[in-house]
This record gives structure tokens, C-alpha cells and sequence, in this order.
């Protein structure tokens, strides 16, 4: 019932945008095509999972956690996780590859609790050698940084 | 006889044969990280092949292409994590054998199915390229129309749990693939204004952040209850069971080989949807459908044969008429233009020998894959010893660096995360993952279909019937989503009775 609703919700969303694409000169078809598509095809989809469920009698389920969300710091350390990777877009470019890397790494394997003796040497390594086999083998241009550029 | 005899001279030097392993080598280790392609392989030796004969030019990209395609399944069956969407298809098969202690077994069937593919192919490529070719080119919008709506409902049927929710995976690839510049009328469409997203939604961060990043994600949360450690090679083999496999499957694997041949040899299409179309027509044909996706060895064999029967297909419009059949045979006529070969028909007459040392360099990659992949998955397997809790961030590192690789900007990792974020959540309500990334591959290709049809039939749905190939292939889908909801409506009705 709720991803029906989801889906509903969704094709409306997209066909009102929809009006804002324009077609091909002095043809029916265009940018708007495909979106309105997607659309008609999402609220069809969307209309049969609502009627299924009510003619099954699945009535709109409680808003329930999952069963990871009940262990104790589960939730921060999603948030972490996802909170390191907005990190490294936001100072890769500024401080350059290796030291974020390292940071990435390393406060992950804390996350996931490795013990911080470990994880600090296991990340200078696996850094190491990714910015080895990326930037100097395949010559991707990893963000450098201005002290560690005798890596490159 | 005296060109053949001139070909392998020119194919059996010493310089060549190293070039052929060095490149194997690249091809393996390019392939086996999540979101480093087999078109990047190739696109990465062009400069290194400006310094080379013809020969161990070609030689160098059609031994690393193959190569790559097959070290795709290894991250898939180890981790989850598909090096490509062709191995996409086969994935949670892969990946599921790796949970049952069989990924020996597993990437092994990968790995010598591929082989034989790519042979089946070559064969094919020496022997019906005009034929099939002259077919290929027959193909029309209506014909590729039904083609990729073939592609995506496979996807759809293959995938586990309910078809409902195979179809909102496909619908979020779907609309994935609207965004950009690249439509009918040219138009941004949800770019808000981002000119990054101008070109689109790059299907290798998509990729990794659907696959990997979400696997990463959930080992996170369950960091308390991680995964039971992996048997590993219970009494299997990685050559020793795929005998076992060929003589139960041979059926299969032709099939796979010449359908991977046959959709490798259209323009545009490739070893993505002849991998999804080989996994489902495998499904369907089976007489154990209800172990597909459970860790069944069947699929993965039709649909590894196919890939990279695939990849040699792709070969025949491009070396037939130089019509490239996918990005990488596009890569390799640009180079082959660069050493003064014009592919066509005349290089049949012009370079016969140059062609003949194509084909034998094909043969030729395709039996060295067999120890150099021994040796990949031997070393590959040591993955499955490292405890989850120190892999999974080395393995958010190579997803954020081959995200950023893809255009060298930030912008492959934004997408990443997102995708990683959607793919956790479309994991927690059971929606199928592979799906999305189909609909992402193939939706520029249904878009431009689609439209060139209507604008050619002026709006009559009839013509996507009128050609013989295009009702063949219509008929067929269409059956496909109706069989299915007649066999459901019979057994209501007879319950009821």
C-alpha cells in the first residue's frame, strides 16, 4: 500500500514536470515523451499495488524501524559512514587524496571496531596503494597534496 | 593457406606474445576493481598502441577487452560488487555460490564459460561475418525498439521476489536515464541547474553506489552480527567442476554462445543485454527454475558464455562494415584509422592477412584467459579471509576512487553516494537492484528508439509490427508479460471452479 501511494505520488510528480519539456519541431514526441511514459506507467503500477492491497485487506502499515536500527549505535554509524563520504567530497580537493583517504579509512575501521593500532597502519597502506595503482599506474588525477606530492 | 601461414607470423613473434600477456595482465587487474571497465582498459593503452605495429596493437586491446569483461565477475562473486552490468545479470547466483563455500566453483563457471564464449564467437566472426552483418544491418529502429524492451523485461522476470517490485526498480532506472542533455529535443531535464549533470547519470558511479556502497552500508549496521565466515572450496575445483558443468550444460552453453554472438553483432546493443537475455532465457528454459538466484550454476554458465561470446560479435559490423557494434570497437577502428586501416570490405581484400592475425589473436586471448584467470581467482580468493569489518572501508575506498575516475571530478562521487543511499533502501523493502541498473543502461537506447519509431510510423503503433524481425521480437515480449498473467488467471479460475 505505501510504495503504491510512493508510486502514485511519484508519476503525478513527474508529469507535472513533465509540462515544462517541449517537443521536436512540428512533431508530437520529444523530451517530454519518455518522462510522461514513465509516468503513466508508474501510476498504473501504483494504482494496481493500492487496489491489491485493499482488496487483500493489507491496510497502511505502521511506520516500523528495521531490526538493525534497534542495536545500540547502529544508526551512528550509518550516519558516520555516510557523514566520512560527504567529507571526502567536501576536502579531497582542498587537502588532497592520501590524508583524507587515510582519515576515511581509518575512522571507518574505528566504526566498525577494529582496534585504532590496527586500523591506523592498515589505512596508510591500503591508501598507499590505491593512490600507487590509480594515479601513477592508470594516471587518474587523484587530488593531490602539496606536501605528499613525491607520491605522484 | 599462404595468408594464414603469413598471419601467424605476424601473430607468433616474441614482441607480440609479450604484448598478449602484459595486456591479459592489465585487462585482469582493470577489470577486477569495481568501476574500472573494460572500455576504460581499452581507452587507457590507445596512446601506449600509437608506438606499435597494427598487430600487437589490436593484439594489446582485444586480449585486455576480453580479459576485463570476465575479471568483472569477480568482485561480483566475491563481494557483491559486478565489475560490469553484463555481470550484473548473473550476480546474486555468483554471489550467493561464494556464501555456500562454492566461489571456486562459481568463478571458475565464470571464467572457463567465458572462454568458450569468446571462442564461439571468434569461430563465428571467421566464418558468417558478411552473413551476419548483412542481418545486423537490417536491424531498424522498430527491431531495436523491441529488442531493449526484450532486455528489460528479462530483467524484470530473472529478478527475485515479486514482479511488482522488479518494476519499480526498472522505473527508477528509468527515470535515472532522463536526466541530461541527451534526449530528442536536446532540452535539460532534471539537471536543476547542475551542469555536471548536463550529461547525464553516469552508469559506473550509479553502479557502484547501487551494489557496493549500499553492501558497504549494511555491513555497517549489522557490524555486530557480521556475516558467518565463508567456507571456502568445499571439495570444488575451479577447472575440475566446470567439466562436470559443460557435459550437464551443453545445451546451455551454445545457446548462451550463439545469442551472445548474435546480439554482439548488432550495432549498440552488446554484452550487457545478451548477458540479461542469456540469464533469462536460461530461467526459462530450465528444469530447475526455482534454484535460480539461490546460487545456481546454470544461468551463470548460459550467461558467461554469452558476454563474451558478445564482445566478439561486436567485432563483425565493425571489422565487416566499420560500424562499431559497442565503445570499445569504437576505440579500436578510431586506432586502426590512426595505422592507416580503413575497416570495411576492403580490408578483406586489402589486409587479409591483417585480418587473419585479428582472428587468431582472438583465439589466442581467449585460451590465455584460462591461466592467467586461474591465477586471478586463486589470489582473489584470499578476499574472503580478510575480516568484513577491515574490508569493507578498503573497499569504500576503490568505490569513491573508480567513481572519480570515471570523469576525473567529485561529481562521480556525489552520484555514488546517492545511488549507495538509494540502493540501502531499495535493499531494506526487498526491491530488486538489478533492474535499476538495466533501466539506467538502456534507457537513452529505448528513449531514441521509441521516439525515431513514432516519428517514422506518425504515430501508429502498427508499424512496430509491420517489419518480420521487429513483430518477431514484439510478439515474443509481449507473450513473455502475458504468459505469465494467463497461467495466474487459469489457476484462479480452477481453484474457483
Amino acid at each position: 500500500m505505501f510504495l503504491g501511494l510512493l508510486l502514485v505520488a511519484a508519476a503525478i510528480g513527474i508529469w507535472i514536470s513533465a509540462q515544462s519539456f517541449s517537443r521536436l519541431p512540428n512533431q508530437s514526441y520529444g523530451s517530454e515523451t519518455m518522462p510522461l511514459a514513465l509516468s503513466g506507467v508508474a501510476m498504473l503500477l501504483g494504482v494496481f499495488m493500492i487496489v491489491r492491497s485493499v482488496m487483500t485487506g493489507t491496510a497502511l502499515p505502521r511506520a516500523t524501524l528495521p531490526e538493525w536500527a534497534e542495536t545500540p549505535g547502529a544508526m551512528v554509524a550509518l550516519l558516520v559512514t555516510l557523514a566520512l563520504i560527504v567529507g571526502y567530497i567536501v576536502l579531497s580537493g582542498r587537502i588532497g587524496f592520501v590524508p583524507v583517504a587515510i582519515g576515511l579509512v581509518t575512522i571507518l575501521m574505528l566504526v566498525m571496531q577494529v582496534r585504532w593500532w590496527m586500523a591506523l597502519p592498515l589505512a596508510v597502506v591500503a591508501t598507499i596503494v590505491v593512490q600507487q595503482a590509480f594515479a601513477r599506474l592508470l594516471l587518474v588525477p587523484l587530488p593531490r597534496s602539496g606536501f605528499l606530492s613525491f607520491l605522484w | 593457406m599462404p595468408v594464414i601461414i603469413e598471419a601467424l607470423g605476424l601473430v607468433f613473434q616474441p614482441y607480440v606474445l609479450i604484448v598478449i600477456i602484459a595486456s591479459a595482465a592489465f585487462g585482469m587487474f582493470v577489470g577486477s576493481i569495481p568501476g574500472l571497465t573494460a572500455t576504460m582498459a581499452t581507452a587507457l593503452l590507445v596512446p601506449i598502441t600509437f608506438f606499435m605495429d597494427p598487430v600487437p596493437a589490436i593484439a594489446a586491446i582485444v586480449t585486455a577487452t576480453g580479459m576485463a569483461i570476465f575479471a568483472g565477475d569477480i568482485p561480483g562473486a566475491l563481494l557483491r560488487m559486478p565489475g560490469t552490468p553484463a555481470s550484473a545479470a548473473y550476480v546474486e547466483d555468483a554471489y550467493a555460490m561464494t556464501r555456500k563455500g562454492r566461489s571456486q566453483e562459481a568463478l571458475g563457471a565464470a571464467l572457463v564459460f567465458s572462454s568458450i564464449g569468446g571462442i564461439f564467437g571468434t569461430i563465428v566472426l571467421m566464418t558468417a561475418s558478411p552473413i551476419l552483418a548483412e542481418v545486423a544491418l537490417k536491424f531498424s529502429s522498430f527491431e531495436y525498439f523491441w529488442l531493449v524492451v526484450l532486455g528489460l523485461s528479462c530483467a524484470i522476470f530473472v529478478s527475485p521476489g515479486a514482479v511488482s517490485k522488479g518494476l519499480i526498480a526498472l522505473l527508477i532506472g528509468l527515470f535515472a536515464a532522463t536526466v541530461g542533455i541527451d534526449n530528442p529535443a536536446g532540452q535539460p531535464r532534471y539537471t536543476f541547474g547542475n551542469v555536471e549533470l548536463l550529461a547525464g547519470v553516469q552508469f559506473i558511479p550509479a553502479m557502484i553506489g547501487l551494489f557496493a556502497v549500499s553492501e558497504v552500508l549494511r555491513a555497517v549496521v549489522n557490524r555486530d552480527s557480521p556475516r558467518p565466515p565463508i567456507p571456502e572450496n568445499l571439495g570444488g575445483g575451479i577447472f575440475r567442476d566446470q567439466w562436470r558443468n559443460l557435459r550437464r550444460y551443453p545445451v546451455q552453453v551454445l545457446r548462451g554462445s550463439a545469442l551472445g554472438t548474435a546480439i554482439g553483432a548488432l550495432p549498440g546493443a552488446g554484452a550487457d543485454i545478451a548477458a540479461w537475455i542469456s540469464y533469462a532465457v536460461s530461467k526459462r528454459f530450465s528444469r530447475e527454475k526455482e534454484k535460480f538466484g539461490t546460487g545456481h550454476v546454470e544461468g551463470l554458465v548460459e550467461a558467461g558464455a554469452s558476454n563474451n561470446a558478445a564482445v566478439s560479435g561486436a567485432w563483425i559490423p565493425a571489422l565487416v562494415f566499420g560500424i562499431p557494434g559497442d565503445s570499445i570497437t569504437a576505440i579500436v577502428i578510431g586506432v586502426l584509422y590512426i595505422k592507416g586501416i580503413n575497416p570495411g570490405p576492403t580490408v578483406f581484400i586489402n589486409d587479409p592477412q591483417l585480418i587473419y592475425a585479428v582472428f587468431i589473436v582472438f583465439l589466442l586471448a581467449n585460451v590465455i584467459m584460462l591461466p592467467l584467470g586461474w591465477i586471478a581467482i586463486k589470489a582473489a580468493g584470499t578476499v574472503l579471509s580478510v575480516p568484513s569489518k577491515v574490508l569493507m572501508p578498503i573497499i569504500l575506498l576503490f568505490c569513491i576512487v573508480g567513481s572519480f575516475a570515471i570523469n576525473n571530478t567529485p561529481f562521480g562521487v556525489v552520484l555514488m553516494l546517492i545511488f549507495g543511499v538509494l540502493g540501502f533502501l531499495m535493499d531494506e523493502n526487498d526491491i530488486p537492484i538489478a533492474p535499476a541498473i538495466l533501466g539506467l543502461v538502456l534507457g537513452p537506447m529505448l528513449e531514441q528508439n521509441f521516439i525515431t519509431s513514432m516519428i517514422k510510423a506518425d504515430g501508429s503503433f502498427l508499424a512496430f509490427f509491420e517489419r518480420p524481425i521487429a513483430a518477431g521480437l514484439g510478439l515474443f515480449t509481449i507473450a513473455i508479460w502475458c504468459i505469465p498473467l494467463i497461467i495466474w488467471a487459469i489457476g484462479r479460475a480452477r481453484r474457483t471452479v
